[in-house]
């Protein structure tokens, strides 16, 4: 194994301790609670900044960049077939899927772009950032759960795991743009009204994501372990079917 | 030959557009004097309805009218700051003038970030992007227009399965509705299985053609020119006037209603961001005097018509 660059982690320090708590402390400062969703916006930013750091730093074969590529495209296909359907989106399992056998970087920038890409198709909005943010976040944690576990083996565990991602982390992140937007954070009644009203679209989201992931993980591991077999890619990765 | 409304922005360097937009962003995001809000409001409805046409209008308006409608609404019924009050509601909270003011000046804040953006996907394009952000993040970039391509394939991949499957008899017409979503997760996986394996076909080829031996170079079609210099610096010029118009003009709604007046510079400033809205007209101006000869012109070889 090559020696690993210091230098991603570097940028991490920097942008999660030094320059998030920067913009909110100047946002606070100049423009006097005025526009919380610029700040907040800038903030994301710059959280996302690192883990495409990383991304680009990071060793990595042609043929795995490729794999990486079709995940995304098959992510936004996902979406975009259901354009139709409010909220029943497969997007956010194949988002799980990938981070639970790329690992948790890949995971974050499948989900990110997923969503960044789509929205080009879905017109991009004010959502987009923290869409971003909470997608890729969504495809990080199932990577630091199941990359390289024996969890990712279990059906069920998987499933519920990342319907629980779905709901509590892209729900809540999502619908804090909401209350942002429309200035809800000055009274405590307001948001928590906004976080109920979005609960039942996020429960129909979860409960899609936890579906489409009870039929597709399975398959899905299959046809990526079979993948890794016969080209040797991702290789360093072992242990699962 | 007609002329494509808004090429005068699609027609110069991206950054133009790229930088004409951020501005306008953080302008409506960070603005809070109804006069501003409310003309920002109208240049970006009356430039989203000049990209889209005539057709757009009526989208425009039914996106405008609910949100105008209901979001004072809410807020005079959640919060209940402000003195002048309108009525007292069944649960004993005061609904206040000031409270539906702050929703309406919301509501026309949220809009008008709403069809800027609108007018934002309009102009700039995936393609654009990747080539604006591109050299900041080669792999990115490249991971971003491979799936750009990848999906086409896809859905010209699917109807090939599909195709293929009717021709040895899994059509998929089954009336049996679980039949027939059986066959159709069965194409998915025909599909995501095929496309996987070309994409390591791809990879092998990219590694033939000295992907990653050196820096990658990167095909642009866009040249900055002297005149997309211009046209950038004007917009920063204005947009750096404009923000002392929209940072400058205060107006406060809670707990009263304070909305400070026009002083001159507020008005010098204020002209400055309606020219920096009305920027995009003026490109357009000159893309149309540059196509004009050509299309006054009469084609060749009319004679033969005579």
């Amino acid at each position: 194994m090559p020696k690993k660059s210091t230098l991603p982690l570097i940028v991490s320090l920097v942008c999660f301790l030094g320059l998030c708590p920067l913009v909110a402390v100047l946002g606070i400062l100049f423009f006097e609670s005025r526009s919380y969703y610029l700040v907040a916006v800038v903030m994301i930013v710059i959280a996302i900044v690192p883990f495409f750091f990383h991304f680009e730093k990071r060793k990595m074969k042609t043929s795995e960049l490729v794999t990486v590529a079709v995940m995304i495209s098959i992510c936004v296909v996902s979406r975009i077939f259901f354009i139709f359907l409010p909220q029943v989106k497969p997007m956010c399992a194949f988002v799980v899927v990938t981070g639970c056998t790329f690992g948790a970087n890949v995971g974050f920038v499948t989900g990110a772009l997923s969503i960044f890409i789509s929205n080009f198709a879905f017109g991009q909005g004010m959502f987009t950032p923290f869409q971003m943010l909470a997608m890729g976040l969504v495809g990080f944690l199932s990577g630091v759960i199941f990359y390289k576990k024996d969890a990712v083996k279990n059906r069920l565990t998987v499933s519920l795991t990342g319907a629980a991602l779905c709901f509590f982390l892209y729900g809540f992140i999502v619908d804090t743009c909401s209350v942002l937007m429309l200035d809800a954070v000055k009274s405590w009644k307001e948001a928590v009204g906004i976080y109920a009203s979005g609960a039942l679209f996020n429960l129909i989201h979860a409960a899609a994501t936890f579906l489409v992931l009870m039929i597709v993980i399975k398959p899905m591991n299959d046809k990526l372990s079979r993948l890794r077999i016969k080209y040797g890619i991702f290789a360093d990765q072992l242990n699962y079917s | 030959m007609k002329m494509m409304k808004g090429s005068g922005l699609k027609n110069t360097h991206p950054v133009v557009g790229f930088i004409f937009f951020l501005s306008v962003f953080i302008l409506s995001l960070s603005m809070s004097h109804p006069v501003v809000a409310v003309s920002c409001l109208l240049a970006a409805a009356v430039y989203d309805r000049y990209l889209k046409g005539k057709k757009a209008a009526k989208g425009i308006v039914l996106s405008v009218v609910p949100v105008i409608l209901f979001v004072p609404l809410i807020n005079g019924m959640f919060s209940h700051y402000g003195v002048t009050v309108l009525f007292v509601m069944k649960s004993g909270n005061n609904f206040t003038l000031e409270a539906v003011l702050y929703g309406l000046f919301l509501a026309v804040k949220f809009l008008s970030v709403m069809l800027w953006l609108d007018c934002f996907n309009e102009i700039i394009d995936g393609d654009k992007f990747v080539y604006l952000f591109g050299r900041f993040s080669p792999r990115l970039a490249l991971v971003i227009s491979m799936t750009l391509r990848f999906i086409p394939m896809l859905r010209d991949g699917y109807a090939e399965i599909e195709n293929a499957g009717r021709g040895i008899g899994l059509s998929g017409a089954d009336k049996n509705l679980m039949k027939k979503f059986k066959a159709s997760v069965h194409k998915l996986s025909v599909l995501i299985t095929w496309v996987l394996e070309s994409a390591i076909d791809t990879a092998y080829s990219m590694k033939a053609r000295g992907y990653a031996v050196k820096r990658r170079s990167a095909y642009s079609k866009y040249v900055f020119t002297l005149y997309d210099g211009l046209a950038a610096a004007t917009t920063g010029l204005l947009f750096a006037l404009s923000c002392l118009a929209v940072f400058g003009l205060k107006a406060i709604y809670n707990p009263i209603l304070e909305i400070e007046g026009f002083g001159l510079s507020d008005v010098l400033s204020f002209a400055a961001f309606l020219l920096l809205c009305l920027f995009p007209y003026a490109l357009d101006l000159r893309e149309k005097s540059l196509v004009k000869p050509y299309q006054e012109r009469k084609p060749d070889g009319y004679w033969m018509y005579g």
